[in-house]
């Protein structure tokens, strides 16, 4: 089988307060760099697997950003797929 | 002998500090605020344990970048002595000022309970008051107290005996369930190789008076103010 | 922008009923505009209203010399502590939230909790937490469970205060409505406490701290459709804890309060910017206006019942005078802090929002408030059936399944009775450098720096016996918080509650909730201990409609005069006898015994006598203050077995075993052996002494009247318990790891 890199982003939702963002996004002009407007943060997962397919892949790490990476009350997720 | 507190917006342990360096070992003793450039006339300059930043980012990595942070190097430079307790030894090493990282511990979550440590050298303005071989009681609370240092550096902070307290059983032997939080060596403190900056994750100032429950930590604060006697 | 029409339906999605909506345009003479339905209805929320609950909370005694402020005026209950400090105390619950992101819920819930403390001008010194989730056994609990205590150290640990007590329950009532109530307790100088009564027309209504999102804004408030679809936003409604702020903001307020910039102070907590701009403006008999679009947010395309009603997290409301704003604006901005003029306060006792130049809301401020125009309901409490179900348990419907030593091995490792210190130690408890008795016996202590004084904290509920016997358990709930406060040398002064019910409009709820407070009340009489404020909470239900048991939580502060006279429970040296205070009936209806061995929840729970407990409390503490006792517990869950195991154990370094005077049990059959060792009769205080001294102890006991036994000895390496030992290494074992075990999945 074909192996991939899945990389899973999880983030907080638009809207959801980013406490960490917001702190670091102060800190970035308190170090000389001016004009940010905001700073998001979040997590990346690399994920390297077999499947039958990238479609499959995908689908797969998606169930698991679902039920396992992120919290869905809170965060949103993105799903990238590259054949190594 | 004169000492200062930092305060960082999110340091919590700086009153603590303060009362036992003040109130306990009777060092005079004023609090320093990050965003002040120069260091007022002291001997000692204290980076008390907390939250700075929230523990944003890392760890101390947003106070590495504050005023005081400069002012600090250049008085470490001249001979100055910094301690730097748990928050406060996270940002020295965030600051290159200590080698090595303070990483998650090993249990991946927050540890608050008493801990014993072993005196590893007596030779330093921290711990002439104490016996090399001395087992202290102090509490430690942390997320990440967990010390890491490449191979290379760990060699050479062991060579230069740079070590100042190890996590130990009450006996003083160094064994793996005696060790909190899966740091390298058991390394619960370090020293720069001059001598004059310790940072240790265990908090000596919660443990200065007997009805705390312990009062193995102030012979730190004794140390360093005998030296200046 | 343009507001909805509002109509019937409309108040119903809101919660109100169709009088409450009728009396709403009554008042105003007219239809509310949106904005103002939204502010009614959350004023009028059973969480700011106290609508069911009100008529019945003002029969609990709120008057006693020790106490500093009028229960329910100030965010929080003072008490006097010296010639110059107070101190200040709370509970809350943050239930619902926590049901649904147990992390941010908990988090959330310890930094409004906090913030009441400080908006009083207090230092925050401890917190509590009493917790309550269904059992262990179920992987979604153990979700909740942990979810919940990170949640807590999180915010506690970064904002800085220790977290030195609480409790923690497993019961299958709270499965899918577990309950977390944050109590926190501060200290302030006597002429430093801040008001939240506005005053002085044309001060400054000041913002300071987050910006407002759309946080925390009522899921059922908002089910208007074609908003939704008009606005095609997503709106989270989960509010996240920014400890690192609130650390910000509370040596901002404290700094602002010291330097006498402050006239008035509240956080906003529940129902936002309304409730703390209504509640100060009507305290002072005041009015209050407010212009939104000067207020910080976070969003963008926020209408006025957004802002207005949005529970965003680390933000207060000041009232400034206008030639101390500048000074004010100083502090804030030295730390970091976001702040912005809002309003002004004004003569006319309404409440006037604005945005944009257009009135959105103008509504007379005294409506909105508790003891003005919100209402508030009584009704005739009906006896439940389910009582008789229940109750009617006898001794004699039993027989020993098991011996008594399988019977407490299995006690000590079962979750209730196991050492949390898988909790507490994720709990940072020993910040500040003022904890002398760390988590996990009866009662937290903590000394008074520079005072020579102290305070010990508890909380306490047993569910199970206020499910059973509505009054009783919640009476027990005030003695057993008292003596878990007296064990450690410390007076009783006073409490705060946190009232977790279901849904008050089910007879059976309003029944257990009107039993509850005459049972905290009468207890709160018998023993000398008003009630300095707290927090109700309803509806705490699952969605198939099962109700958590009745628990009325108990936050007791006590006070040491002499910090330096603190007694622990654990047991201190071979040789010291231990003594046995009160009596031991064969109350084992309740208990944790018939729930653990027989998964049997019957009643009677164990009876209280006040009268006897007011003369045990105040024996020991005068045995205590002759420095007679070297160590002392409250015999509570799993009986005088469980309390004598755990007397071995707490001071897990050095622990010693004991041996029972076997003449005790001359004579008892295998079930009353049973009896005597998990009983749960009230009003017992297990205690060590120096042998010399035990006639010096019997004779104050024998002033108060207080029946006494004498147990055994402290020595040795095991718990003789007559008929069987079990050695100290093995219950230290059980009652330490079996938390953990469960946790990892290595025991169910």
């Amino acid at each position: 089988m074909p192996e991939f890199t899945v990389k899973v982003y999880v983030r907080r939702k638009e809207g959801v307060l980013d406490p960490e963002g917001n702190t670091i996004a102060g800190a970035i002009a308190s170090i000389g760099y001016k004009g940010i407007s905001s700073v998001r943060t979040g997590k990346i997962f690399i994920i390297r697997l077999e499947a039958p397919s990238a479609d499959s892949a995908r689908k797969d790490m998606e169930k698991v950003a679902d039920k396992l990476l992120s919290n869905p009350i809170i965060e949103d997720y993105t799903v990238t797929v590259e054949q190594v | 002998m004169k000492a200062a507190v930092v305060v960082f917006p999110g340091s919590n342990c700086d009153r603590d500090c303060y009362w036992a360096s003040h109130n306990i070992a009777g060092i005079d003793t004023v609090f320093l605020w990050h965003k002040e450039r120069y260091i007022p006339p002291v001997d000692l300059v204290i980076l008390p344990g907390g939250f700075s930043y929230g523990d944003y980012l890392r760890a101390g990595a947003i106070a590495r970048v504050s005023p005081i942070m400069g002012a600090i190097r250049d008085f470490a430079a001249s001979g100055g002595l910094v301690l730097g307790i748990c928050n406060g030894f996270q940002i020295l090493t965030e600051s290159g000022l200590l080698p090595g990282v303070l990483v998650r511990n090993k249990s991946l979550s927050f540890l608050c309970q008493y801990v014993y440590i072993r005196v590893e050298r007596n030779d330093t303005p921290f711990t002439r008051g104490y016996n090399v071989g001395d087992v202290l009681r102090l509490p430690i609370a942390h997320n990440e107290g967990n010390f890491f240092a490449p191979p290379d550096m760990l060699d050479e902070i062991e060579r230069k005996k740079l070590v100042l307290f190890r996590y130990c059983d009450s006996n003083g032997n160094i064994t793996e369930e005696s060790n909190p939080n899966g740091s390298m060596n058991s390394i619960a403190g370090i020293i720069n190789e001059n001598g004059n900056i310790l940072g240790m994750m265990p908090h000596p100032e919660r443990a200065s008076e007997l009805i705390l429950g312990s009062r193995d930590g102030l012979g730190i604060f004794e140390s360093l103010k005998e030296g200046y006697a | 922008m343009r507001e909805p029409a509002v109509t019937v339906k409309l108040a119903r999605e809101h919660g109100l009923s169709d009088e409450e909506f009728g009396k709403i345009n009554s008042i105003l003479g007219r239809t509310p505009t949106y904005t103002e339905l939204g502010i009614f209805s959350v004023m009028w929320s059973e969480h700011c209203g106290y609508k069911n609950s009100i008529l019945l909370i003002r029969t609990l005694p709120r008057t006693g010399e020790s106490l500093l402020a009028e229960p329910g005026k100030e965010n929080a209950g003072v008490v006097d502590f010296s010639d110059e400090y107070a101190i200040v105390f709370k509970i809350e619950s943050h239930n619902h939230p926590s049901a649904v992101e147990p992390f941010q819920g908990a988090a959330t819930g310890v930094g409004g909790i906090l913030r009441d403390i400080f908006a009083m001008g207090a230092r925050p010194l401890a917190c509590l937490d009493s917790l309550r989730f269904g059992p262990l056994s179920d992987e979604h609990t153990r979700y909740l469970f942990r979810g919940v205590v990170e949640g807590i150290g999180f915010y506690g640990n970064c904002f800085g205060v220790p977290t030195v007590g609480g409790e923690v329950y497993f019961e299958e009532a709270y499965r899918d409505n577990p309950l977390v109530n944050a109590m926190a307790v501060g200290l302030v100088r006597k002429d430093k406490l801040a008001s939240s009564v506005a005053a002085g027309v044309g001060n400054l209504v000041l913002y300071v701290g987050a910006a407002t999102g759309r946080d925390g804004i009522h899921g059922a408030t908002f089910a208007s459709e074609e908003l939704s679809e008009k606005s095609g936003e997503r709106r989270p409604s989960v509010q996240i804890g920014d400890p690192f702020m609130e650390k910000l903001l509370v040596e901002a307020t404290l700094e602002m309060i010291e330097k006498g910039l402050v006239v008035s102070v509240q956080d906003m907590g529940a129902a936002g910017l309304t409730s703390s701009s209504v509640e100060m403006a009507a305290k002072g008999g005041l009015g209050v206006e407010l212009d939104l679009s000067l207020v910080p947010q976070r969003e963008e395309g926020m209408t006025p019942y957004e802002i207005m009603l949005s529970e965003s997290q680390e933000r207060m409301l000041f009232i400034v005078e206008e030639g101390k704003f500048d000074e004010a604006k100083e502090v804030l901005e030295r730390w970091d802090l976001h702040y912005a003029v809002v309003g002004r306060v004004t003569d006319d006792g309404m409440l006037t929002v604005r945005m944009n130049g257009r009135v959105y809301a103008t509504i007379p401020v005294d409506a909105l408030v508790v003891g003005g125009g919100c209402p508030a309901y009584e009704r005739e409490p009906v006896y439940p059936k389910y009582l008789d179900r229940v109750n009617g348990f006898t001794p004699d419907d039993f027989l020993p399944a098991i011996s008594a030593e399988e019977a407490l091995v299995q006690l000590i490792s079962s979750p209730n009775i196991a050492s949390k210190s898988w909790v507490f130690r994720q709990y940072d408890h020993q910040i500040m450098s003022n904890t002398v008795v760390l988590p996990g016996g009866d009662a937290a202590v903590l000394r008074i720096k520079g005072t020579g004084k102290g305070i010990a904290v508890s909380t306490d509920c047993n569910g199970r016996y206020s499910y059973l016997a509505p009054y009783t358990g919640a009476a027990i709930a005030v003695a057993e918080s008292a003596r878990n406060v007296v064990v450690t040398g410390a007076k009783p002064v006073a409490i705060t509650n946190c009232l977790n019910f279901g849904d008050p409009y089910n007879p059976d709820v309003y029944y257990q909730f009107s039993e509850a407070i005459r049972g905290i009340g009468d207890a709160c009489r018998a023993l000398g201990t008003p009630v300095t404020g707290g927090n109700v909470s309803f509806y705490n239900e699952s969605a198939t409609g099962t109700v958590v048991y009745p628990t009325p939580v108990i936050g007791m502060l006590g006070i040491l005069d002499d910090i330096a006279s603190f007694i622990t429970a654990s047991f201190k040296q071979e040789g010291d006898v231990i003594l046995l205070l009160g009596e031991t009936l064969p109350e084992i209806g309740g208990s944790e015994y018939l729930k653990e061995i027989y998964q049997a929840v019957w009643g009677p729970p164990p009876s209280v006598d006040l009268a006897k407990e007011k003369a045990v409390q105040d024996a020991f503490l005068e045995i205590a203050g002759l420095r007679l006792a070297t160590s002392a517990h409250d015999v509570s869950d799993g009986g005088l077995a469980v309390a004598l195991v755990e007397m071995g154990i707490f001071d897990r370094e050095n622990p010693l075993g004991f041996v029972l005077n076997a003449s005790i049990l001359n004579g008892f059959s295998e079930k009353e052996y049973h009896l005597f060792l998990f009983s749960e009769s009230q009003s017992r205080i297990v205690m060590t002494c120096r042998e010399e001294h035990l006639s010096k102890v019997k004779e104050v006991l024998s002033r108060y009247d207080v029946k006494s036994l004498l147990l055994g000895k402290v020595c040795g390496d095991k718990f003789d318990f007559g008929r069987f030992s079990i050695p100290v290494s093995d219950a230290l074992d059980l009652y330490y790891n079996s938390i953990e075990r469960i946790l990892k999945g290595e025991w169910k």
